[in-house]
């Protein structure tokens, strides 16, 4: 059996398998300035994280360390119990990471771009599955169409329809949202609650905060690389006010950490 | 997984890989297809088509005369001696290209994909050489056939040539994953040294060729030492004794002494890639770094700029863009382009170098020429014309292709400057003005430079100048108008390479034909008017600024024409047709 489909096989390593993901006091610097310090924070399977703070506050840093695109150096990051930095395949094979701009294959068509996609998570009798989801992310139409011809809002479904066919354990999405009409945003937050439901965690960044408002189940507001709320909406409304929007606490939020 | 499946994933890492490359190759046979179905796109391909198989047969041809020859080349040592040379040329490219691109570099499509996918980085790696080789292999095999002609034998000569191609790649991505584990862990806030290095080198080199070329008006000769004199020179074999095993492949005479050496190049080929792919160095943020790099400079060649335009910083030496062309928004638009050259200037000082170089190089010999057949007592008058005229054009369209201070790198924007309250005639102008300046300063430099330096000048170097700024004029007027007729950007790598390389030589003959007309329309009355002025009795020197002034005139209102038909394409352009 090749190894990308015995990796689903192996047990966990780590005792937190019972969480979808799990930051450990996680860090990341570049050259000139400090982009995350000492973040932790757990997601619980079938749970949805809403993850909001402003621009440079580190949102896609985290993102994508937790995707393992960046290599993790300060901290520890386990999926589904999987340490990304020494079982780096295993913790792959069991997440999705649809970053803010997905970029298809000129070349490839959809239903190629679902192919391939089977073949590097090791999915077997996928095409039934690529039916439902061309199906239920209104694709089905363009299924021959080629990646270069796909406007923003059928890439954002592609990317979708790509992150939904092996069932990860997590899903990291990154302004999800973006680019799609009334319909496939009504469409993709259907989508998004169905996944969770399945049981699979979900770490959901935008700045749409009604989007976040409706959809998460907690919420974790970040500002200058640092947490500064973990919580629900219920325990964010008890430290700002009763009535307070998730926008109002944003503010409120957001502003003592800068002061 | 089937034995099938096991075999590709030897080769590229992962049967999902391998079927990556499969339905990318199939994409891009579809695309071929699709494009050609088109008239245009069908006529355009078929001259392309037409262009590469006059190449590539004048190719084989020759080829197949090396191969059929059993004879030894003249000098075989001179043949190996060039062999190694050229081998490590390509070697040192290629070392200078990982310095630029370290890391692994992957696609814009490719790389976030891959990386959060269940993968190894080996096999990323190795995914990555198979496809960087299944691409060089139309390369190694142009490669492999340039040199069959030229060396002893030529069926040894295509193999041997056609596994170095092969096997450079290897070591380049292997030397750009190594300097960037360097990087990382020895020299992080020396990042951009060795670029740089590189860019100061070549600047420094240039410098002293102009410096050569100005000052050192003596007769020595530009390349003093002789082939033969290097090849024998002791650190030059040992220098290039690395790369004697390829160069013994590709310029064997008969198969005993070929064996051998192409079995070691076989085994380095090998062990390089092996190495490579084991290479246990986290490349993604080089890598994440270096794709972005790239997608950056794509992006900056579609949207029509060159790919090694350097960004614009915000006040090179301080300077403010001024309005040289008045406050108008024909000022302003002009102003525009101005802070354009003054703000990427990095760019613009290496041209300058290069241009001021040339033409300084090519005015002196046209002095010198000159000087000697007027010492002789021949009339040099029509000779000091028609060089000038060659120099300028020369000049003018070298400068013109490379600055690209105008509509080349405006298309992203036309939305706006289709939207601006000016006249299409204005918009034109203003686009193109500042950089008609920079040409005529540029190529005024390179024609009077050497005649002040010798103390006298030049009445032709005088009449160049004259001329220059409409002659400029006129072919970017041509260049930008033909341009916004039938936008076209091409970016290497990408597909449909015949139907541009079509579509690039009919455009390129329209810009020559129109300039031909501009050429003659000026041309034929000025000399008829120097004919009948000199047949009138005038003096020479009367006849001849009598009919240089009506040709200034008549290429004056020329230039007039053409930025009014600049004007309107710019009016024609159609922002919703264009897919850059």
């Amino acid at each position: 059996m090749p190894e990308h489909l015995a990796l689903r096989k192996l047990c966990p390593v780590n005792e937190t398998h019972a969480l979808a993901l799990e930051v450990r006091a996680f860090g990341k610097s570049y050259e000139t300035h400090r982009a995350v310090a000492d973040l932790s924070f757990q997601l619980r399977p079938g749970e949805i994280l809403g993850l909001v703070g402003p621009n440079g506050a580190g949102k896609t840093s985290t993102l994508r360390s937790i995707a393992g695109v960046l290599p993790v150096k300060e901290g520890r990051i386990f999926v589904d119990g999987w340490d990304i930095s020494e079982h780096e395949q295993q913790a792959k094979s069991r997440l999705a990471w649809i970053p803010d701009d997905p970029q298809p294959f000129d070349t490839l068509t959809v239903r190629e771009h679902l192919e391939f996609t089977a073949a590097l998570f090791g999915v077997r009798a996928w095409e039934e599955r690529a039916e439902r989801l061309l199906e239920s992310f209104e694709l089905v139409e363009k299924r021959d169409a080629l990646g270069g011809e796909l406007s923003r809002g059928m890439r954002q479904k592609l990317a979708f329809a790509c992150a939904w066919l092996h069932e990860p354990k997590l899903l990291l999405m990154d302004e999800p949202l973006s680019g799609l009409d009334p319909r496939g945003i009504r469409a993709a937050k259907q989508a998004i609650k169905e996944r969770a439901q399945a049981g699979t965690g979900v770490l959901l960044s935008s700045h749409q905060l009604d989007l976040i408002e409706e959809l998460a189940d907690r919420i974790l507001i970040i500002d200058r690389g640092a947490k500064v709320f973990d919580g629900t909406l219920a325990e964010a409304r008890a430290l700002v006010a009763a009535d307070s929007s998730l926008e109002d606490i944003f503010f409120a939020i957001t502003k003592d950490a800068g002061a | 997984m089937s034995d099938g499946h096991g075999n590709h994933a030897r080769i590229w890492g992962h049967p999902a890989l391998w079927l990556l490359a499969k339905l990318k190759l199939r994409g891009f046979v579809r695309l071929q297809v699709r494009r050609v179905k088109r008239p245009a796109g069908m006529a355009f391909f078929a001259i392309g088509l037409l262009l590469a198989v006059v190449w590539l047969g004048s190719l084989f041809t020759g080829a197949l005369g090396g191969w059929r020859k059993d004879t030894a080349p003249a000098d075989p040592r001179t043949a190996l001696f060039t062999a190694q040379a050229a081998v490590c040329v390509l070697v040192l490219l290629a070392l200078i290209g990982a310095l630029q691109f370290r890391g692994l570099f992957l696609p814009r499509e490719e790389i976030e994909r891959l990386f959060s996918a269940p993968l190894t980085r080996g096999q990323l790696v190795r995914y990555r050489l198979s496809t960087a080789q299944m691409r060089s292999l139309f390369g190694a095999a142009l490669f492999g056939l340039a040199c069959a002609q030229r060396v002893g034998n030529g069926v040894y000569g295509f193999l041997g040539a056609g596994l170095t191609l092969l096997t450079i790649p290897v070591l380049g991505q292997a030397a750009a994953i190594l300097a960037g584990d360097a990087e990382n862990r020895w020299l992080p806030k020396l990042r951009k040294l060795p670029l740089r290095f590189v860019s100061i080198a070549f600047g420094v080199v240039f410098g002293l060729f102009f410096v050569w070329l100005v000052f050192g008006r003596g007769d020595a000769p530009v390349v003093g030492a002789s082939l033969a004199t290097l090849r024998d020179h002791p650190v030059l074999t040992a220098l290039l004794a690395p790369f004697l095993p390829w160069a013994r492949a590709m310029t064997a005479q008969d198969f005993t002494s070929f064996a051998p050496y192409f079995a070691v190049c076989l085994l380095l080929f090998v062990l390089a890639r092996i190495g490579t792919e084991s290479l246990r160095v986290d490349f993604r943020e080089l890598s994440l770094e270096t794709s972005a790099d790239v997608a950056r400079r794509l992006n900056r060649m579609r949207k029509g700029g060159a790919a090694n335009r350097v960004d614009a910083a915000r006040a090179p030496f301080g300077w403010t863009p001024p309005w040289l062309f008045g406050r108008s928004p024909f000022g302003a638009i002009a102003r525009n382009e101005l802070a354009a050259m003054l703000r990427k200037a990095r760019g613009t000082l290496f041209l300058l170098l290069v241009a001021a170089a040339l033409l300084t190089a090519g005015s002196s010999l046209i002095s010198r020429t000159l000087a000697e057949a007027a010492q002789a007592g021949d009339d040099v008058r029509m000779v000091g014309i028609a060089s000038t005229l060659i120099l300028t054009l020369l000049g003018t369209t070298y400068l013109c292709s490379s600055l690209r201070f105008d509509f080349r790198s405006r298309l992203h924007q036309m939305d706006q400057l289709k939207a601006w309250p000016v006249a299409g005639t204005t918009v034109f102008l203003g686009t193109i003005a500042a950089e008609t300046l920079l040409v005529w300063v540029l190529v005024s430099a390179g024609l009077l430079v050497p005649s002040l330096w010798q103390g006298r000048v030049e009445p032709w170097a005088l009449v160049g100048v004259a001329f220059q700024p409409l002659l400029g004029l006129a072919w970017i007027a041509i260049d930008n108008a033909v341009y916004l007729y039938a936008p076209t950007r091409y970016t290497p790598g990408e597909d449909s390479a015949f139907l541009h390389m079509g579509r690039a030589l009919v455009l390129l003959l329209v810009r020559l034909a129109v300039m031909a007309a501009v050429l003659l329309f000026v041309g034929t009355p000025c000399a008829a008017l120097l004919f009948m002025a000199e047949a009138a009795g005038f003096d020479s020197v009367v006849a001849w600024t009598l009919s240089l002034g009506v040709a200034w005139v008549a290429l004056g209102l020329v230039c007039g024409g053409l930025v009014w038909v600049g004007g309107k394409a710019f009016e024609r352009f159609d922002v919703a047709r264009d897919r850059g």
